[in-house]
């Protein structure tokens, strides 16, 4: 994460807002300096070292700090973590995503550690078990769900430790990976004979250091691959209990694995972002296609993302690291995963058969393609589509679908099958195995048609082998979040000008108009506003040495890296706003809210009792719900070009 | 509004309509004179207003929230100013020690002498702390730095320490807070708070009633000592009520006195 003035900022004000004062001014202090040493920090906060070391305490317990000791030296350096201060942000979408995903257990004993920091399984299981029984939120009538055991704790969390959602922490985790890879290169460096070291031999040299610091990042893993022998694979598992877990999937305690109750563990909020990728991709499927559809997809994207620990190759192993080799699952794979509650035979179409072109359709891409522009072209003339949630959608039919088209013109015989499956499934009994089978393919076809290509049809085992190419996925992703953006602030041409850019690369103005079919002084209006808020630019060729203004060619580019760096800034910017709106509001009502937080409302009851007081807190509830739900949604914008 | 910057820059190009000739013929320049006007101060602009909320967004902010309301539970917490210093104040600072003077605005020497008198109320206002208290807390001291362990665990001290789960459970809202829900749908916390509440409404006067309704030893002392000196409270009223008696007094004896000044 590049740590930008306002990023910066939107860290410290995270982190104040949830562990206080004292930790966010010392995190400030680390990141507008750098690494820094207690006595270089008592230097530029002026706090004394006993305020000192416990604020840093704090930051170190909840894991928002690098540390490095030198090993023959006693002084330890500090640096600020920040892409852990901004995943702060994102805690209550991650707890609700496995709620959702595993059930209430998981999210308890989740929430507890992002509580804790970090904790000891021992700790754990002693303070899960002796937690008082009317603490377990009978406010909530879940009480069965959540933990009131040890060996419920240990099922649990050897679940969560499968799914990596969990990971192992020793000490050396807390240092900065960055650093961790410089230091075995640097030892590479110097075991390697000789003065001068060959080109050859420093690229291989960087390959054994990547090769280290990949076993040093995994290290943490070793706990999940011991209960993957010993318990099978989290996959498999699900698989297993498909069958019988329709109400929360519970597993029985008896079942519980034997932990080492001296490991302590922490939330991997890596995979956490996976499955935010999952959650998003799906309701962006949901709203694109349809909803059954996007049941089939999540089934698909939960089984393809099994063993996938983080969305994006890590940067500092690329050079080891190759690209993932893409995951397939086969048509009854999905089946078999697939929950039976889902009626597949609702959301898809039915057209005459001689109306499809079947080979098209079943048309098998066994190779990843390379880029976006040569496999289609006629996909492109839909407008941009935002968050998928928003209102700015530019035209209503880009829901529609090219294979739903035919609807039109089909007859009403063949429409009642896709206007009401419930009726005609029951009356022709598809509900059996190969019928159902065969529907969920149409989604699947469906997935793979649509002009997102959510997923790649490439095999033929299995009734089909299908994979995510999940690079490109997020790239198109990508690409539609940023023409929203530009469309919402420089309006249809500014979009249309870009994307002409974006095409053909460096374009003179004559051919920018012409090609736009705009007027001359339209389009200069518009590349103007666009290079002051930074999207375009222009680069000056000189036909000869003069350098005469009118002896030189001016090209129009955009420069997609910079946008979306820039774009990025300003969404922190925005979050930012968001927050500090936020303590403004919390201010303005702090009698009411000190008066709620207190730990006993007694004393000022006659007075802050009225119909008035009361609305103003019930209003300044949903003003915080709304500002923070416009915060998520900025963090969402941020996940897709950052982070997914 | 900031306006740095606009329309300044190239107002000195002044004598354009007479020698066109004297430029050279630029492809983009189609004759228009730059529009130099300064823009529009606060230009109209339709504020957008976001969607509401779905329902898993709802459930996230639920989430981000009760987080939230546990950690401030929590004993490593401190605020000291969170809600005290105005945030509309001028912000902007420069250098190191304007931003250092900004912090730890709220001490003995700052306090507000008009709500800084200790009340009954205060009592149950959850206090603030400067520093973490780490007494409560387990840590896995071999991860820690050398260097804060000893703040946060002290060599001396290394009694078994046991991990508590946070007791806070469910966001305070409104209704709650303002005992409005019925009894039965409340959990135990909140059937308690609603209970005393009404009960405290309907007599809102009696001390004694309150007293039996906290129901702890220490406390009850506590407001002993405040009956007591309900009494002799400084009412501000009635005090400057007794001055002329005080001062026909004093005049009496004034008159005897007088001779000494």
């Amino acid at each position: 994460m590049l740590v930008t003035k306002h990023a910066a900022e939107l860290c410290a004000l995270l982190v104040n807002d949830l562990y206080g004062e004292l930790p966010s001014r010392i995190l400030i202090a680390l990141l507008t300096k750098g690494r820094s040493t207690i006595p270089q920090l008592v230097q530029q906060t002026s706090l004394n070292t006993r305020h000192l070391r416990n604020g840093l305490g704090v930051l170190f317990h909840q894991n928002l700090l690098y540390a490095r000791t030198e090993p023959g030296s006693k002084t330890t350096t500090y640096e600020a973590n920040p892409d852990a201060c901004y995943n702060l942000i994102r805690s209550g979408k991650i707890l609700e995503v496995l709620e959702q995903r595993f059930g209430a257990a998981e999210r308890d004993l989740v929430q507890t550690l992002m509580l804790l920091g970090h904790a000891r399984i021992q700790d754990l299981g002693q303070a899960f078990s002796t937690r008082a029984p009317q603490a377990n939120g009978e406010t909530n009538g879940s009480h069965s769900m959540l933990i009131g055991s040890e060996s419920r704790l240990r099922s649990v969390l050897a679940r969560l430790l499968q799914a990596e959602i969990v990971e192992a922490v020793r000490a050396d985790t807390f240092r900065n990976p960055a650093e961790v890879l410089d230091e075995y290169k640097q030892e590479m460096a110097k075991a390697s004979p000789g003065d001068r070291i060959s080109n050859k031999d420093k690229i291989v040299n960087d390959e054994k250091a990547a090769e280290r610091y990949i076993a040093f990042r995994d290290n943490g893993k070793a706990i999940k691959r011991q209960l993957d022998q010993t318990r099978g694979s989290y996959a498999k598992r699900r698989k297993l209990q498909n069958g019988h877990s329709t109400n929360g999937d519970h597993i029985d305690d008896d079942d519980a694995p034997h932990l080492n109750p001296n490991i302590i563990v922490r939330v991997n909020y890596e995979k956490c972002l996976v499955e935010l990728r999952n959650h998003r991709l799906v309701a962006f499927a949901s709203d694109s296609i349809g909803e059954t559809t996007a049941s089939v997809y999540r089934t698909v994207l939960d089984l393809a993302t099994a063993h996938m620990s983080r969305c994006r190759i890590d940067p500092l192993a690329a050079v080891k690291e190759p690209e993932p080799t893409p995951i397939t699952v086969t048509t009854l794979d999905i089946f078999d995963h697939l929950d039976e509650g889902i009626d597949v035979a609702r959301g898809i179409g039915k057209v005459s058969g001689d109306k499809i072109d079947t080979s098209s359709v079943e048309k098998v891409k066994m190779e990843v393609p390379q880029s976006d522009d040569e496999s289609d072209i006629e996909s492109d003339d839909d407008g941009p589509v935002p968050n998928g949630r928003s209102n700015t959608r530019p035209r209503g039919n880009t829901v529609q679908h090219n294979d739903e088209d035919p609807f039109s013109e089909s007859d009403n015989e063949t429409r009642t099958k896709g206007e009401r499956p419930s009726r005609v499934t029951f009356d022709d009994s598809s509900t059996n195995r190969t019928a159902r089978i065969e529907q969920m393919r149409q989604h699947l076809l469906l997935l793979k048609d649509s002009k997102h290509r959510f997923i790649r049809h490439c095999g033929t085992q299995g009734r089909g082998q299908w994979t995510v190419d999940f690079r490109l996925l997020m790239a198109r992703f990508r690409d539609a979040e940023m023409d929203a953006v530009i469309e919402q602030s420089f309006g249809r041409h500014g979009l249309r000008l870009t994307r002409i850019l974006r095409e053909r690369g460096k374009l003179d103005e004559k051919m920018l108009y012409s090609s736009a079919l705009m007027k001359k002084g339209d389009v200069q209006g518009k590349m103007l506003a666009m290079q002051m808020a930074g999207l375009v630019d222009i680069q000056e060729v000189p036909r000869d040495t003069n350098r005469l203004a009118n002896r030189t060619l001016f090209f129009w580019h955009f420069d997609g890296e910079k946008t979306q760096a820039q774009l990025l800034d300003d969404i922190y910017k925005a979050m930012l706003r968001c927050m500090q709106t936020l303590q403004v509001e919390r201010h303005k009502e702090r009698n009411i809210l000190s008066f709620v937080e207190r730990k006993d409302v007694q004393g000022k009851e006659e007075e802050v009792m009225t119909a008035e007081h009361y609305n103003k807190y019930n209003n300044h509830l949903e003003v915080q719900d709304r500002l923070l739900g416009q915060v998520m949604r900025l963090d969402d914008m941020v996940s897709v070009l950052r982070d997914f | 509004m900031s306006r740095g910057g606009r329309g300044g820059g190239r107002g000195g190009r002044g004598g354009r309509g007479g020698g066109g000739a004297g430029r050279p013929v630029l492809s983009w320049d189609n004759g228009d004179e730059p529009d130099a006007r300064p823009s529009e101060l606060f230009p109209p602009y339709t504020v957008p207003t976001p969607t509401a909320l779905n329902p898993f967004e709802k459930d996230a902010v639920k989430h981000f929230l009760l987080l939230r309301h546990q950690i401030h539970a929590s004993s490593l917490y401190t605020s000291r100013r969170t809600l005290d210093s105005d945030p509309l104040a001028p912000r902007k600072m420069y250098g190191q020690e304007q931003t250092n003077a900004h912090y730890g605005v709220q001490s003995r020497a700052s306090q507000d002498p008009f709500t800084s008198v200790p009340t009954y109320g205060q009592r149950f206002v959850r206090e603030e702390r400067a520093l973490p208290d780490w007494s409560r807390r387990v840590i896995c001291r071999e991860l820690f730095p050398e260097d804060i362990l000893d703040v946060i665990e002290p060599q001396g001290e290394r009694k078994k320490r046991k991990l508590e789960l946070t007791s806070v459970n469910a966001l305070p809202n409104a209704e709650q807070a303002f005992g409005l829900v019925a009894h039965g749908e409340e959990g135990e916390d909140g059937v308690r708070g609603g209970d005393l509440l009404e009960r405290l409404d309907a007599i809102p006067h009696e001390e004694g009633e309150e007293e039996e309704l906290e129901g702890e030893g220490e406390e009850e002392e506590q407001d002993e000592v405040y009956d007591d000196e309900d009494a002799g409270d400084y009412d501000a009223e009635n005090y400057f009520d007794n001055g002329d008696e005080y001062g026909d007094d004093y005049g009496d004896d004034g008159g005897d006195g007088e001779g000494t000044y």
